[in-house]
């Protein structure tokens, strides 16, 4: 039972631990989002995490919390910013669904964000644990959107060795330090977030293989093949893509911070046309915007050979890539020197 | 320790150093691309330094030294003194002391003899093996900066 204050009460979908809703806080006239969830009668302080995480931390790239009430039926109810832009993991689906994904600047902006938020996470010292798509949003200033953290019941303080162990968070996204008993360093948040700036661009991410045993999915993160880099977006260019493998390299090869990947992201983010990625029944298009100019790119994917078609500012032609590749798939063409020249004018 | 930044017209240079006089050493240099074309573009470069920067700040380092731009006709550009603003403002805005470095007074600050350049000098002194990869003039600038904001 929510107390009064709260009118208005609509449940949205529930989380693994939580039942949620967005409501009205009547005494201020604010739309709020409500989070319940059990107080463990083992662990009463763990309940107190969060709502001590957020208020401690406040930052405006980690979601912002306004208060926190018992309940009577031993649960604790917290009262939060209403975050209305929907999360990374519903952009992802729909993009997937529609096959039209967001401009690359869009989502490296988002990643950006979310990496600030991190960053000040890390500072305070503590490791998220569980940054993946689906607990990260996007707050909507006007036309702005603002990449947000949320969820930090799984945050943990690092040790004075900087490690953190144990978390149930979600078995794909673990980095491979963990997976070899060294458990989380500052730099785990890292491993997770280039994770997620690969599924933002269009990298497809095996769900399925979060239903491998322990020894197997371990043997994949650790020899580096959880993810299909073939799979990005083929707008995604050369600096982007680097970022992304220094990102998920093993703990000793990774940003030494997330402070550092935050720089290497946005150098790399005036390296990359924002260009917008759309898969096609034919192949894919490319389609960008430059002052009053648009840029388009039509390509059709054929067995072993693209055809590309350009067009700028009502000027159009046809052209076959002089060297037509015998591996195709969208990632593979975009990473061509030849393509990246023809579409980079 | 201190912090030395320079900015030029395309990017900021952060030098993270130790130590002073003959200890004084470089133990990283940033370099944070920006453009500056869009209104948007100043809120984003503040915000990331303000990232960076607070990322570095605790107790024993608590001074950001700044190269300030110099005028004239062959004066800082454009993007370079609007940059130095935005990093002044980020370096308020952590809690830092902020030193501006003046130019002209690099040259008795890093003991150039007559007709040597303060850039070459700051180089032999702070990169004089190549530890650091990527050294540029914009590392000039900011490791000069940190060391004179050092010594002071």
């Amino acid at each position: 039972m929510l107390p009064a204050k709260f009118t208005n009460a609509q449940p949205l979908v529930p989380g693994k631990n939580a039942t949620v809703f967005r409501a009205r806080n009547s005494l201020v006239g604010r739309d709020v989002f409500l989070k319940v969830y059990p107080i463990s009668a083992a662990d009463a302080g763990s309940a107190l995490r969060e709502p001590h995480l957020l208020t401690e931390l406040e930052h405006e790239n980690l979601a912002r919390i306004f208060g926190a009430d018992t309940l009577e039926d031993e649960q604790i109810l917290l009262e939060m910013e209403l975050i209305t832009g929907g999360s990374f993991q519903q952009l992802i689906d729909n993009a997937t669904a529609t096959g039209i994904w967001p401009s690359t600047h869009t989502c490296i902006h988002l990643i950006n964000d979310v990496a600030a938020g991190l960053s000040h996470l890390s500072k305070k010292g503590f490791v998220h644990r569980d940054v993946k798509p689906a607990n990260l949003v996007i707050r909507l200033n006007g036309e702005q959107k603002k990449g947000v953290v949320t969820d930090l019941g799984l945050a943990s303080k690092l040790n004075d060795a900087g490690r953190a162990f144990a978390s149930r968070h979600a078995r794909i996204y673990r980095p491979p330090e963990v997976w070899a008993g060294a458990g989380y360093s500052a730099k785990s948040d890292v491993y997770q977030l280039g994770i997620v700036l690969f599924q933002l661009l269009g990298g497809s991410l095996n769900y399925d293989l979060g239903d491998l045993d322990d020894d197997d999915l371990a043997k994949l993160v650790q020899d580096g093949e959880i993810l299909d880099l073939s799979t990005l977006g083929a707008d995604v260019d050369t600096p982007v893509r680097k970022v992304i493998w220094a990102a998920i390299a093993q703990e000793d090869a990774r940003y030494s911070s997330m402070a550092d990947f935050l720089v290497a992201v946005n150098n790399a983010k005036l390296q990359q046309l924002d260009w917008v990625y759309s898969v096609t029944d034919e192949g894919f298009t490319l389609e960008r915007h430059s002052g009053n100019d648009t840029y388009r790119v039509e390509v059709e994917v054929e067995e072993k050979r693209h055809r590309v078609k350009r067009s700028k500012a009502g000027r159009s032609g046809v052209f076959r890539a002089k060297n037509p590749v015998t591996v195709i798939n969208h990632a593979y063409i975009g990473s061509c020197r030849n393509f990246r020249q023809l579409i980079d004018w | 320790m201190v912090i030395g930044i320079n900015s030029t017209k395309d990017a900021i240079f952060i030098a993270e150093t130790s130590g002073v006089g003959v200890a004084f050493e470089v133990e990283k240099i940033t370099r944070l691309q920006f453009e500056l074309s869009g209104s948007s573009d100043l809120a984003d470069l503040l915000k990331n330094l303000k990232t960076l920067l607070a990322a570095l700040r605790d107790q024993e380092c608590d001074t950001v030294a700044i190269l300030c731009c110099s005028a004239g006709q062959y004066g800082s550009s454009l993007e370079a003194v609007k940059a130095e603003a935005v990093v002044q403002l980020a370096a308020h805005e952590c809690g830092f002391t902020v030193v501006g470095i003046k130019p002209q007074s690099l040259k008795s600050a890093l003991g150039c003899e007559k007709g040597e350049q303060w850039q070459a000098k700051s180089k032999e002194l702070f990169n004089g093996e190549g530890t650091h990869k990527y050294w540029t003039q914009g590392a000039n600038g900011a490791a000069a900066a940190a060391y004179k904001g050092a010594n002071k």
